[in-house]
């Protein structure tokens, strides 16, 4: 090889490198600002020009958090953890057999994919006036049944998409050979369905986890002061007047950040292979 | 499924019939009006502007959306040391959620005290650029397609470079000997092969950027001056800011004809793209 070569060769990868790098700092910075931001004195929040690394950290905001009076996260904390749980049992209890019942005898075919895809497509906002309507006259607003119903609608179609393309995969014989043995099949679906898809089905109750805990919408218009989240304990810290909820309001986007990341770490594996899978089958 | 068919069904059900009524919650008042609400939306001026911003954001985050993942999907693609870590990094903002991500840009937006003034303001050799990111009737948009090409990106670059990986390397290898540039095996080979992973990815963020609410409710709230209400932010506005129900209503049932309109084209896209594959 010629040197000229060579060297072509190691400009492209600098500048292959570079870009990646500014890739990189553009990805992580909101995440490191808001990191930082919360850990800061409430006066470098507001200097000119803003201060990228703080010399002085403090835990000041966490500690108004959890510890005083006038912000009190633990009940935020508590509503956020108890729908987003209560969703992920609801919508995976229900998409299950749904999801099974569609893919092993393609019941209603097309139209139930149809139908099913417009499920998923829907924008919240469509039924969020018709559900305060109907809440308000059986008394479900800011109720956490009225908010995990609310919930399930959406995402239990997401679900049983995804649960569709992973049963899809599913080897028929086994089943077949279940029934043949005299099993029902539900049996066959608990027994060895089930167990043999268990990973694929905690994605999916991951995925409906999320959705439950990053939901603004819903707890907005249906939900009252006692199903506050975390994301609305956010907002209200931003959009008060003083500079003082700065802090607090940092400190409470990363509490909010933490379950998901971990969550997306655990499961990142399995991230593009659901969500292509369950793009594709159309 | 039928308890996930009656969730879907009986919200409808009881829209239809609230829409053919005057009613304001505030007021109390509910009056029959036959079908004027239907007439006001077809002629409601801020409901089509709304829809066009919907398509201005569309447009303009999916363009940034595709260049940005593309070129970073294959620029990781090229790389061979390091490559776990830095997909790792890219994609941190997958992590975070929508109403994060609002609030993360509502800080670093801040026009006095927020670093992106500043730091635009360094890369043109100045200290400080006076950009009003949501009070500007101008920058205001932007401001929204910023912050969904951030948090959206990373997604559409996973979803391409794990169909880049995907590609049998005998292909390249084949068109090498046969004397192929680096741009035409792009072209005539990653390129048709990425078909089906860029066309879901153009259809899950199709379906997201429909929808989007959250961050124009932390970034913008629709103002200055409405330029930046989004079709779904509109209905929530005129449903449960002013309560005019009746005719917010409407509106989603509107919404709910489009969505309907647009699944079913997509779907028989997806169907012929089957049928010839």
């Amino acid at each position: 090889m010629t040197s000229r070569y060579l060297f072509t060769r190691r400009l492209r990868a600098v500048v292959v490198y570079a870009f990646l790098c500014v890739g990189i700092l553009v990805a992580v910075f909101p995440f490191y600002w808001i990191v930082t931001t919360s850990f800061k004195y409430s006066r470098d929040h507001f200097s000119k020009p803003p201060v990228y690394f703080p010399t002085d950290y403090t835990l000041d905001h966490y500690d108004r958090l959890f510890a005083r009076t006038d912000v009190n996260a633990l009940p935020f904390l508590k509503n956020s953890f108890v729908l987003s749980t209560f969703n992920m049992v609801f919508v995976v209890a229900i998409s299950i057999p749904a999801a099974y019942a569609l893919s092993r005898y393609r019941l209603g075919g097309d139209k139930a994919r149809f139908a099913i895809l417009t499920g998923r497509m829907l924008p919240p906002v469509i039924l969020v006036l018709p559900l305060f309507l109907i809440y308000r006259n059986l008394n479900l607003n800011n109720t956490y049944l009225g908010l995990v119903l609310a919930y399930s609608i959406f995402n239990g179609p997401l679900a049983v998409w995804l649960l569709m393309a992973f049963f899809e995969d599913f080897p028929t014989e086994i089943i077949d050979a279940s029934l043949v043995d005299g099993s029902t099949e539900l049996q066959a679906l608990v027994r060895i369905v089930m167990p043999l898809m268990a990973p694929s089905i905690v994605v999916v109750a991951l995925f409906c986890f999320l959705t439950g805990w990053n939901d603004l919408i819903f707890v907005l218009t249906l939900g009252g002061r006692e199903t506050q989240t975390l994301n609305m304990l956010m907002v209200n810290l931003l959009n008060a007047p003083s500079n003082e909820s700065f802090g607090p309001a940092a400190a409470t986007v990363v509490l909010g950040i933490l379950p998901p990341f971990v969550l997306t770490l655990f499961m990142q594996r399995y991230l593009v292979s659901g969500l292509s899978l369950g793009g594709v089958k159309g | 499924m039928i308890i996930l068919t009656a969730l879907i069904i009986f919200p409808i059900a009881y829209a239809i019939r609230y829409s053919f009524y005057d009613y304001y919650l505030t007021r109390g008042i509910m009056r029959f009006i036959g079908l004027k609400n239907y007439a006001d939306a077809f002629r409601d001026e801020v409901f089509r502007q709304a829809a066009w911003v919907n398509i201005r954001i569309i447009v303009v985050s999916l363009i940034a959306e595709f260049t940005l993942g593309l070129l970073l999907a294959l620029a990781c693609y090229s790389i061979k040391r390091g490559r776990a870590v830095i997909v790792a990094l890219l994609t941190v903002p997958i992590m975070i959620s929508t109403s994060a991500t609002g609030m993360a840009f509502r800080m670093i937006m801040l026009p006095e005290y927020g670093p992106l003034n500043y730091i635009i303001g360094k890369l043109l050799g100045r200290d400080w650029v006076a950009i009003d990111w949501f009070g500007d009737r101008n920058w205001a948009i932007w401001s929204l397609v910023i912050a969904s090409v951030w948090h959206a990106m990373p997604f559409v670059m996973l979803i391409l470079l794990a169909g880049l990986v995907a590609i049998n390397q005998e292909l390249y290898e084949a068109a090498k000997i046969d004397g192929a540039g680096s741009w035409r095996l792009f072209r005539d080979i990653s390129l048709p092969l990425l078909k089906g992973p860029l066309f879901v990815a153009f259809l899950l963020r199709l379906i997201e950027l429909i929808k989007m609410f959250d961050l124009v409710y932390l970034l913008t709230q629709g103002g200055p001056a409405r330029v930046t209400e989004t079709m779904s932010f509109y209905v929530y506005y005129v449903g449960l800011r002013f309560f005019r129900v009746g005719y917010g209503v409407t509106l989603s049932l509107f919404l709910l004809v489009l969505t309907f309109a647009l699944a079913f084209a997509l779907m028989q896209i997806t169907r012929r793209r089957e049928a010839v594959a």
